[in-house]
Formats: C-alpha cells, structure tokens, sequence
C-alpha cells in the first residue's frame, strides 16, 4: 500500500508547486473532473426536466398558440391580457384565499394535534396512524368522497346535521358564497396528517429538561407549550405552513374533483383557470401566463417564507 | 492494483461504453416505435363505454387484415373534448382518433391542417346519403369531410319516475309534451308534496345547462334566428343576431324562471351527473334530465319503480321542445398516423350497414346511418324505440352546443349559466359576456 501513498504525496507536492504558480495541480483537476461527472447526470436532469419546461413555459406565455400547430410570437400581450382579465384575478385571490386557509388551518390543527400526542394523551399511538390516514388518501377520492358527503338531504353531513336538527338541507357546494369555505375545509382534512407527523417529529426533538426546568420554576402545560414548545419547532412550522399553503396554491385535483372550479367561477384558483384556458378553449398563450405570473407569486412567496422561518430561528 | 492513469483509462472505457450503449438503445427504441408500430399494429382511440362495441369490429377487421393487430386507446369523456387534440396532432397520434365535432380540439386540429381528409371514404361508404344531407354538410369544414361520424343520440329528454307521478296524481301528458312552464310548475309543485325533489340535472358537469338551453333555443327562437345563432361563428357568415338579443336571452330567462321556481333539486349547481342519476335512481328525484343513451344506465342500477319520459315546455305555451340530435362523435386520421391506409379501412368497416346495426345492439347508441334503422334493432329497448319513433314523428332539434365549437357554446356557456342561477350575475351581464366571447373567437378562429 506503499506505491499509492507515494504517489500520493508526490501528487500533492506537484499539486502545491502549481498552486502557488496559479495553476490547478492535477489532483485539483482529477477532483474537479470527478465532482464534475458526479454531477452530471444531476445537472443534466435538471436541466432536462426543470430548465427545458421552464423555458418553453416562458416561451409560450410570450406566443399565441392553440396547442396545435405553430406558435406566433406576440410579446407581452397574453401577460396583459391575463393581468386585465376579471376571471384571472378572481382565480388568483380564490388561489390565496385556498393556499393561506388551508395552510393556516392544517398547521393549527395539526399542531393541536401533536401537542396531543406528544403530551402522551391516551391511545396516542392510535392517533399517530388514524390522524396520518386522511394524507395517505388519493385526492380524487378525496374529493369525490366529501362531494358527495355534502350534498343536501343524501349526503353524510348534512344527514348528521338533520339528526341534531340543524337541518339537512345545507347546499354548501351549490353557492358561490360558500363552497370554496368547504374546498379550504376537505384541504385541511386531507393535509393535517402529514404537517401532524413532520410537527410531532419536531416537538419530540425538544430537550425534556427544558420542559422539567419549566415545570420546577412552575410553568403550566399551556405556559410551557407556548414559551417553549412552539419556539423551539417554529422553523419546522414555517417550513410546514410554506409547503402546505403552495401545494394548496396548486391543489388542482381537489378543486375540479369537487366543483370543476363552480359554480360559475367561485371557486376557480389558477391551475383551474390555466386548464381551462389551454385544454377546453385552446388558448396555450394565456394558460401560460397565468402558470408563470402563478409560478412566480409562489416563488416570491417561498423566499419570504424561507426568509422569515430563518430568521426567526436565528432569532433564538 | 490499478495507478491512477490505468483507472482513468477505465473510467474513459466505462464512459464511453455507457455511452455507446446508451446510442444504441436509443437507436432501437426509435427503431422500435417507428417500425414495431406501423406495419401489424392499428391504434384505435375508443371511449369505455363503447369498448365491447369497438373490440366486435376490432374482431372482424383482424379477421379480414390477417397479421394486423388492433390496440384500443381508451379515452375518458374529459380526454376527449380536452387533451387528446394534443395527442392527435403529436408524434404519437393514433391511427384513428375520435374527435366530436363541437370540442374545441377540432376547430385548433383543422386550423392546423392536423386531420387527413376523408373524401375517399366518404366516397366509398356512401357517406353522403347514408348521413342525409343536412347531418352530412354539417360534418365538412369548407366542404370538405375531416371527419366520419360513428354514431348517434338525442339529448333533453325527462325521464320520470312513474310511481312518483302516481302518487302526487300526476298524469303524464299523452303527447309527452308539457305544455307550458305553469304545467311544469304543478307537476313539480305536487310532487314536492309527496317528498319528491324536481328534475334532476349534473349542475356542475360543464354542459347540462347548455344542453337545457339547445332544446329552449330550437323551439323559441325564429327559424332563421336560431341558422343565424348556430352559423353566424363560421367564415364567410354575418352575424345577424346578437347574443344580446331577446331570440337568445329569452331561452337563458326561461332557464332561469324554471331554477326560481325549484324546478330543480336543492343543490343543483353542486351535483355532477352520477349525482344526479343517484338522486333519480334512488327515488328522491322524480325526473332527471337526459337522453336515449340513459335507459340501459338507468336500469342497470336496478331503480325499483317503473319510468318513462317527457319533454320540457317551450318559453311560448303550446309550442313546447322536442329532442335534440347530436351527431358529433366522430372518427378521425391524423396526418401523422402511422397507417392512414388500414385507419381508413378501419373506419369503412366501422360505418358498414352491418357493423352499426352490430354497435348499435351492443351500446345502446343510435346508427349514424339512415341506412340502419333503429325500429329493427329491438334491444336498443322500448324507451329507446318510443323516443326515436316520436322524433320520426316530430322531427328533431339541432343543439346549438351541439354545432359551434366548444370555445364559444358549451365550455364557455356553462360556467356562465351557472353565474345567472347562482346570482352572480344577471342575464344581460351573461348575454353580454357570450356576446363578447363571439367576438374574440370569430376575430382569433374563423374569419
């Protein structure tokens, strides 16, 4: 094992002579040759499937284009049209609307929850899987399932309702006025078991003796979950509530699974907007727009997200 | 133990090995896909329902095409009227396609000159008289025929629950006909009195309201109002009639009266097709909105009481609808099809006299051709039989959705309808939006 080290050592002498000439030595060149074909393959699906969509995203937002055939190149007009146009707007605000409720929602929930369990409340092991089982579920079903749960007279709820007299003939879904209350409603169902586990895990990362020095100087339970179990997770918690509320920005599936964005344009968010746009009226240009003004509210949102979820644990 | 330089010229041989095989099979995928596929192997597209219909004549075709193959490609109602105009004119294209004549798809395919023209077989099978003209001009796009229909329906019918009728003490009327809305209003009026909800309807399904609105506008517009309303879109036309005007609005407002008037269950605006023929099946809506397709789906859920059907009034008493015809699902060839040959082959011997009578027994779908009539087909069943026997009687309505692209009729209409009954918007703001929608899409697409 000899010659190796050697080698080696005379590789690092040459490696320090270059150096101080301003020259990579060659074990600098084998190392960046070799971090090089390590990354690669990463770089290079990467590129094939984020830069490439994302550039022909770009492209067709800035083109007119049925979808089928060639595209024309028109500027910025989709970008105007689609920021003047009532229904997009309307798609946006119901998009906010569904990301920060059911955002905010599922992190209360799902912070209640842990806070439950990790209290040790009885049968805490049970509510670890049954409170998970919601997330586990495909949203199609989801949707489907609570559609039909809450139709007036036959569906499940409104019969629960009837039963306590409060009447079952509630058609939440059927008015504009409410229906996106019970889509933001099922997406907080859907999404608290998953925030539940990621939020138990961080509240079972904080030191006990930070919670028995608490208890020794007199601190309640609700004392001690505010003063030091919610600061101490809160970087998990901002991550949570960041991720939780852009995959509800895009919740596609549970929208059209439960209202095809109805009724009328009630509960229209962009993804809706952006399907309809390109598959049912074959306007590619402004569906691409509207996933890229989309794309980019959600990224500005991420980095303040991840901004202020870093400071605050600076902070601490 | 290797030195270094021998395992540099490993990893170049390991590098350049993988990259020579990684070429390769790319090489004989691309091999694949561009032979494998085109001499043996025919893809069909095909919606689920109609899948034993189509493998009955995938049958016979192989049997006529020794050593040819045929893959069905299943499509969803969605893909259809969707996504599948993209796999149409993609490198992947089936060799035939369904394309139904009033999606947006097929305005964006023959803008494209994405489709083949089918003038050949058109020839060959007789199309012209078979189809009679009016359902075969209306086929063409410039007079030319990209499309072949395979089969055909009628919509707007009200089916209702017998038992029902009876015990609110209501006689169906013997033409089928209700009258006038105040008629319609105490039929639905006696049967809230017996525990019955009104006439169900898939509110949230996209095109149901648009269905309601083609039967209202073929009875209560003027004969030349509604040509104009149902052409004016395409090149060459002048609109004459606006979408502002009373010969339209007039068909919204009854649609509207009737959503005021409870016609329709609680929740109506919320409730997808199946949740409508659920509330029928299940007795707790005594009629349902639909078409001569239903019967073999409503009896397939075993109801439990007899049904028969109706039709709804007209805005003008005594001038009551009358079904309306859709001839709109339709076989098409993509210019990139892999056998435009054998597509075509495929597509004759789907439209022969016998394989129509064949699909027709099978699905319950009507023949696209006068050439096979359905009173000689029995298990289409008795309702099926009534409903066609009625329209030889009474004729038949043209569906506006059911002929203007998808982009201005039914995709736009519905979600807007859905606004005036849900009150977020009144019939004038509708007319108006529809006004402007013709415009744009006259100024981007036909003209």
């Amino acid at each position: 094992m000899s010659a190796p080290r050697a080698v080696s050592a005379s590789g690092l002498a040459v490696e320090a002579t270059s150096r101080a000439r301003g020259r990579p030595g060659p074990l600098q060149r084998r190392t960046s040759r070799a971090v090089l074909v390590t990354l690669l393959p990463g770089i290079v699906a990467l590129v094939l499937f984020f830069g490439v969509p994302i550039v022909e995203l770009v492209r067709t937002s800035l083109s007119s284009w049925t979808g089928i055939g060639d595209e024309e190149f028109i500027g910025l007009r989709n970008f105007q049209q689609v920021l003047g146009d009532t229904a997009v707007l309307k798609a946006l605000l119901n998009s906010v609307l569904l990301g920060t409720g059911s955002a905010i929602g599922i992190c209360v929930l799902a912070t209640i929850l842990g806070a439950l369990v990790s209290a040790g409340i009885r049968g805490s092991r049970v509510y670890r899987i049954v409170w998970f089982l919601p997330g586990i579920a495909p949203p199609s079903a989801v949707a489907v399932f609570w559609s039909l749960s809450v139709q007036p007279h036959s569906g499940a709820v409104n019969a629960v309702l009837g039963a306590l007299g409060l009447g079952d003939t509630h058609a939440w879904l059927a008015q504009a006025s409410t229906a996106l209350y019970v889509v933001i409603a099922v997406a907080i169902w859907q999404g608290a078991g998953f925030a539940f586990l990621v939020i138990l895990g961080a509240m079972e990362e904080v030191p006990v003796s930070a919670y028995e020095a608490a208890a020794i100087d007199g601190a309640s339970p609700l004392r001690r979950f505010f003063s030091i179990t919610l600061p101490l997770i809160r970087p998990v918690l901002s991550m949570v509530v960041l991720l939780e509320a852009i995959w509800a920005f895009n919740g596609f599936t549970l929208v059209w699974g439960m209202t095809k964005g109805g009724p009328g344009d009630a509960t229209a968010i962009l993804p809706v907007q952006v399907y309809k746009d390109a598959f049912q009226f074959g306007n590619f240009g402004p569906a691409a727009a509207i996933a890229v003004v989309g794309g980019v509210i959600l990224l500005a949102f991420g980095f303040v997200g991840q901004w202020l979820g870093s400071r605050k644990a600076a902070d601490e | 133990m290797q030195s270094p330089a021998a395992r540099r010229g490993a990893l170049r041989r390991l590098v350049a090995t993988g990259v020579a095989a990684a070429i390769a099979g790319l090489s004989l995928a691309a091999c694949s896909s561009g032979s494998g596929g085109s001499d043996h192997t025919l893809t069909v597209q095909v919606q689920a329902a109609q899948v034993p219909a189509f493998k009955n004549v995938v049958a016979k075709f192989e049997a006529q095409n020794k050593g040819v193959t045929v893959k069905l490609q299943t499509l969803t109602d969605e893909q259809k009227i969707t996504t599948n105009g993209q796999i149409m004119a993609g490198n992947n294209a089936p060799d035939v396609g369904i394309v139904p004549t009033n999606a947006q798809s097929y305005t964006d395919l023959i803008k494209a000159k994405a489709l083949l023209p089918l003038d050949d077989v058109w020839e060959k099978s007789d199309l012209e008289s078979r189809y009679g003209s009016a359902i075969a001009d209306s086929l063409k796009s410039n007079g030319t025929p990209y499309v072949v229909l395979f089969d055909k329906t009628l919509y707007n019918i009200i089916f209702y629950n017998k038992t029902a009728f009876e015990q609110a003490g209501i006689t169906a009327p013997p033409d089928r006909q209700i009258a006038s809305n105040d008629d319609l209003y105490q039929i639905v009026s006696a049967l809230k009195g017996k525990g019955y909800e009104g006439i169900a309807n898939g509110g949230n399904d996209g095109y149901r309201w648009g269905w309601m609105l083609d039967a209202q506008l073929y009875a209560n517009a003027s004969k030349s109002a509604f040509d104009d309303l149902t052409t004016s879109w395409q090149a060459g036309h002048k609109q004459k009639v606006k979408y502002t005007d009373p010969e339209f609005t007039d068909s919204v407002k009854q649609i509207k009266d009737w959503y005021d008037h409870g016609v329709f269950p609680e929740g109506v605006l919320g409730q997808s097709d199946d949740q409508a023929q659920a509330l029928f099946t299940s007795g707790k809506a005594a009629m349902i909105l639909d078409g001569a397709f239903s019967p073999p789906e409503i009896d397939k859920e075993k109801p439990g009481f007899e049904y028969d059907w109706v039709l709804m009034p007209g805005a003008t008493a005594g001038k009551p609808t009358i079904p309306t015809a859709y001839a709109g699902d339709t076989f098409a060839i993509p210019k990139k099809a892999k056998n435009p040959a054998l597509a075509k082959k495929f597509v004759e011997l789907f439209v022969s006299d016998e394989m129509q009578a064949e699909q027709a027994k099978i699905t319950g779908a009507l023949p696209a051709v006068t050439t096979v009539d359905p009173a000689t087909i029995p298990s289409l069943g008795e309702k099926v039989q009534s409903i066609v026997a009625y329209t030889k009687d009474k004729g038949s309505g043209v569906g506006w959705t059911s002929v203007l692209p998808g982009g201005l009729a039914q995709s736009f209409f519905d979600p807007q309808m859905q606004k005036v009954l849900g009150g977020q918007q009144t019939i004038a703001q509708l007319a108006q939006n529809q006004q402007q929608q013709f415009e744009t899409f006259t100024s981007q697409n036909a003209r």
